[in-house]
């Protein structure tokens, strides 16, 4: 009875053993492949925002180029036609008679305007310049612009000792800013605008504020799909791994924030350029 | 029996007592129809395990609550399963299920074990189609593209106590009635150590798939 009882047991917990066996391993196999499936994800999600970000520089760097050329093309080419043309009507109103030297006078007055628009334009689109001038000044320098077409008043604010950011970086800045600026021109009915700069090491905000008619804004609703301008800022912000933000109510205008901490960026290093 | 054997004893029906009361937040928010299902499963086990207890005590025969409890436990697990699985083919298997099983757990009852002594034949069939339909959820797991970990996934939890709750108590239930009439103080030793540890862990494991996720609404 003993021995029997003894094969019992045996058969008892041996199949019971290897029933539990089994399961573990399955319950195992599962947790491996889940975390397996998980990394894959990871890799393909990482591959795909490398692939994402290199698309975008490419588009940016072509944009940049394309910009410097116009600028050239506008300060060479345009801005030295302008300037022979200035050159004849000069000679022209010195010889002219009383009223049309008179004429000649207003057309020259009206070519010189032109001539300093073109210049501002052709600098404000000219990489080399905005990097020469630095992100302060630049941005002055766009509000100066805005101020002289008199359909705006301008009011620029600058706290923290300014510190050079990398060229590209400062470029994604000024481009924001410059299309925040557009926005307002373009659709926020506005008549002042304020934009302010904080320099607080390692970290830089830039915000442009406005009085205009604002707009609803659905961020969750698929964001700026139909907002090129806003899809623009949102992606360039992406790039240097900023946060971009917009706050707007309906008749009480909108204010739009740019937050990058410097060290944060992985984009910009070494390997990168 | 000593007050330790009687302790041993009632701790199942404490961790089964615990399982249904945690299973009872399923029914406070928004869950699936299968988790309310296992929900009610939990409650109806702890409402007839206790009966079960208190008839055992009073030194009264309790397997025919058990024999008719375990047809319905059987029935009622694969049509959570039914609720929870997505192929067609495993679906089609717990309909005839449910056939076979009713009819020939009347035959059982009828030609080959009586209610009143355990009925194992449907123990282990019921049992071993448990352990399938487990199997079949975990490989529905491990196909599964859903971005969720499994540790979040209650069913996850259920299945995995389930799988090692049949996995190990079948064979000793398969065996139980040669061994209670052969080796009763084995059997009783091993039902009381052993049977009632994968019990524990059993409902063990369901209060964790309780408690693994506070919402329920991903899962529907």
């Amino acid at each position: 009875m003993q021995e029997k009882l003894s094969e019992v047991v045996l058969i008892l917990i041996s199949s019971t053993l290897i029933i539990l066996i089994l399961i573990i391993l399955i319950v195992a196999a599962l947790f491996i492949s889940q975390r397996r499936r998980f990394r894959h994800r990871q890799e393909l999600s990482e591959l795909k925002n490398v692939y994402e970000r290199e698309v975008l520089k490419t588009q940016l760097e072509t944009q940049a180029q394309t910009f410097e050329t116009i600028s050239q093309e506008l300060h060479d080419n345009v801005g030295t036609l302008i300037s022979i043309a200035l050159v004849h009507i000069k000679t022209m109103a010195a010889s002219a008679h009383e009223t049309a030297s008179k004429n000649i006078l207003e057309a020259n007055k009206t070519l010189d305007e032109a001539l300093g628009i073109l210049r501002d334009i052709s600098r404000s689109i000219n990489p080399d310049h905005i990097q020469k001038m630095g992100l302060s000044q630049s941005i002055r320098n766009e509000l100066e612009r805005l101020k002289r077409t008199k359909m705006f008043t301008t009011e620029y604010q600058c706290t923290g000792e300014e510190f050079a950011l990398e060229p590209q970086r400062q470029m994604i800045f000024f481009r924001i800013a410059q299309e925040a600026l557009n926005n307002v021109i373009k659709h926020a009915q506005a008549t002042h605008i304020t934009v302010s700069l904080k320099f607080n090491r390692p970290l830089i905000e830039l915000s442009v504020q406005d009085n205009g008619k604002g707009f609803i804004y659905l961020p969750d609703q698929g964001g700026f799909v139909n907002q090129s301008g806003l899809a623009n800022m949102t992606k360039r912000a992406k790039l240097m791994n900023a946060i971009f933000s917009i706050k707007s109510e309906l008749g009480k205008g909108t204010l739009l924030q740019l937050k990058h901490h410097e060290p944060q960026d992985q984009y910009f290093d070494e390997k990168h350029i | 029996m000593d007050t330790f054997d009687q302790v041993i004893s009632f701790l199942p029906l404490f961790f089964i007592g615990l399982a249904a009361l945690l299973s009872i937040r399923v029914f406070l928010g928004e869950s699936p129809r299968s988790l309310r299902m296992f929900a009610q499963l939990c409650i109806i086990t702890f409402l007839v395990e206790l009966p079960g207890h208190l008839i055992k005590e009073g030194q009264n025969p309790n397997h025919w609550l058990y024999n008719i409890f375990h047809i319905f436990y059987y029935i009622y697990l694969a049509s959570i399963f039914y609720q929870q699985l997505k192929n067609e083919w495993i679906k089609i298997s717990i309909s005839v299920f449910y056939i076979v099983f009713i009819l020939f757990a009347i035959y059982n009852t009828l030609f080959l074990q009586d209610l009143f002594s355990l009925q194992t034949y449907p123990l282990v069939i019921g049992g071993a189609f448990s352990i399938f339909l487990s199997g079949a959820y975990f490989w529905e797991l491990f196909t599964s593209t859903d971005h969720e970990s499994i540790t979040r996934d209650p069913f996850f939890w259920f299945t995995f106590g389930l799988i090692l709750y049949f996995g190990g108590t079948l064979p000793f239930l398969g065996m139980f009635n040669y061994m209670s009439d052969n080796f009763y103080d084995f059997t009783v030793f091993y039902y009381r150590y052993f049977s009632n540890a994968f019990s524990i862990l059993l409902n063990i494991l369901i209060m964790i798939g309780f408690l693994c996720r506070k919402s329920y609404q991903r899962l529907s």
